[in-house]
């Protein structure tokens, strides 16, 4: 039931960036902090679960006015040796959310119930969307229409997209299956869970990292960065195997950098997508790319633990580093030619 | 002048229509840039709290709306974070 929220929002990022090239940041961010305070507020008060269901469904289309409008915002803000680490910083924030909320959500519904914990997300979440577009720059709205318009065909976006279906394996692979991986292995629980820890810090370094390599040059680094994270990870997949049978100190290390190979692409992938269609479709592209990165997230991690149970762990982490070696060999062989056709990506560079 | 030489060559202080102020990275921001990255920041993590954050309350609902087990979509910690990173 609660995959209702994420798939709420899934299917509406690429609507909601078309809506924010055309109309701008700010009044798809009033629509969707109202949407959401009144979907929560439902389900907060919903005697039915099917309501209750359907209310976090809505709740959740309200919700992707924010990564999509934060995205597109962040990129016309910035100039292109910043963009990277700016987008870093947004992707931080995804799990820094997440963490905050499973720690403080239970403690919310032990002092007054479900209905506090949503009554008080509703809020939290439509003064922080509120709060944005108040302060968010006037600016988009330079597209008149409300379709695609070269978001998918524009030179490089197939490629850079099929670099992300690519990446997202190792991804979910390492975040779902590195303790029950690492416990197969022989670790210890404690041992397992430290490496779990190793994973989540790695992770965002990572996008802070990478996002900052790949603004250099004038940002001109970025096919080279996403290249370079799918290398490291390929490299780290390809020893995991070993490593995890080699102690902790040694799993603790490839599994760091497993994790700083997986999870640096994602902010460094958006800025190359807005870049590639140019800012006044930048809304669209990230809809795009995200919905492709969260929609194959979704899936790559029970296709990962398919291969786990059917050839075991070691055959898994070898599948991550094909996956990311073939990603890298798309982003270093095939993008730059692309990227170098592409007219809106030299202009969002200039 | 052996040592001119060797002096490290200045980075150009403006990149973009006057946006860059000077040499190092965080003061290279103006100001509406940081605030826009603050905002989307922490409009961000305010949809995540919630969206991400929910399955931590899942017994709790479960038991509001007296489901099983099937009634919730298997959502363990891992594929939780699966979302969470994209």
């Amino acid at each position: 039931m609660f995959a209702a929220v994420g798939l709420g929002s899934a299917i509406v990022l690429i609507p909601a960036g078309i809506l924010v090239d055309r109309f701008g940041a700010r009044p798809v961010l009033l629509a969707g902090a109202a949407l959401n305070l009144a979907a929560y507020t439902a389900a907060a008060v919903a005697g039915d679960v099917r309501v209750f269901a359907a209310a976090i469904f809505v709740a959740g289309n309200g919700s992707a006015a924010v990564p999509v409008a934060g995205m597109s915002s962040l990129l016309r803000a910035f100039p292109p040796d910043r963009r990277g680490v700016a987008l870093g910083w947004r992707q931080l924030a995804v799990p820094l959310g997440g963490t905050v909320g499973a720690a403080t959500l239970p403690l919310l519904v032990h002092v007054g119930g479900v209905r506090l914990a949503l009554l008080a997300a509703a809020v939290l979440t439509a003064i922080t969307a509120g709060w944005f577009a108040a302060l968010s720059p006037a600016g988009g709205g330079e597209s008149r229409g409300l379709r695609l318009e070269g978001a998918l065909t524009a030179p490089g976006m197939r490629p850079l997209l099929v670099v992300g279906l690519l990446y997202v394996f190792a991804l979910s692979a390492t975040l779902t299956y590195i303790v029950p991986a690492a416990r197969d292995a022989g670790l210890s629980r404690a041992e397992a869970g430290l490496l779990f820890v190793a994973v989540n810090l790695a992770a965002a370094a990572s996008r802070l990292v990478w996002g900052r390599v790949a603004d250099r040059a004038g940002g001109t680094r970025r096919v080279r960065t996403i290249g370079e994270c799918g290398l490291l990870a390929a490299i780290a997949g390809l020893t995991l195997p070993l490593a995890l049978h080699s102690g902790f100190a040694v799993a603790a290390i490839v599994v760091a950098v497993m994790a700083f190979g997986a999870f640096g692409w994602n902010g460094v992938l958006y800025v190359a997508a807005g870049e590639m269609v140019g800012a006044e479709r930048a809304g669209r592209a990230v809809g795009v790319a995200s919905t492709i990165v969260f929609g194959c997230g979704a899936l790559a991690s029970p296709l990962a633990g398919a291969v786990a149970q059917a050839a075991g762990y070691n055959a898994m982490w070898l599948c991550a580093a094909a996956a990311s070696a073939t990603g890298a060999a798309v982003a270093l062989r095939v993008l730059p030619d692309r990227m170098a056709a592409s007219p809106a990506a030299a202009a969002a560079r200039s | 002048m052996a040592g001119a030489g060797r002096r490290r060559p200045s980075r150009p202080p403006i990149q973009a229509s006057g946006r860059l102020t000077r040499h190092g990275y965080r003061d290279g921001m103006n100001r509406r840039a940081r605030t826009t990255l603050i905002l989307a920041v922490v409009a961000q993590a305010a949809v995540s709290v919630v969206q991400f954050g929910l399955p931590a309350i899942g017994l709790e609902v479960r038991s509001e709306f007296d489901l099983g087990p099937a009634g919730l979509a298997p959502c363990s910690p891992p594929s939780v974070s699966v979302r969470r990173s994209c």
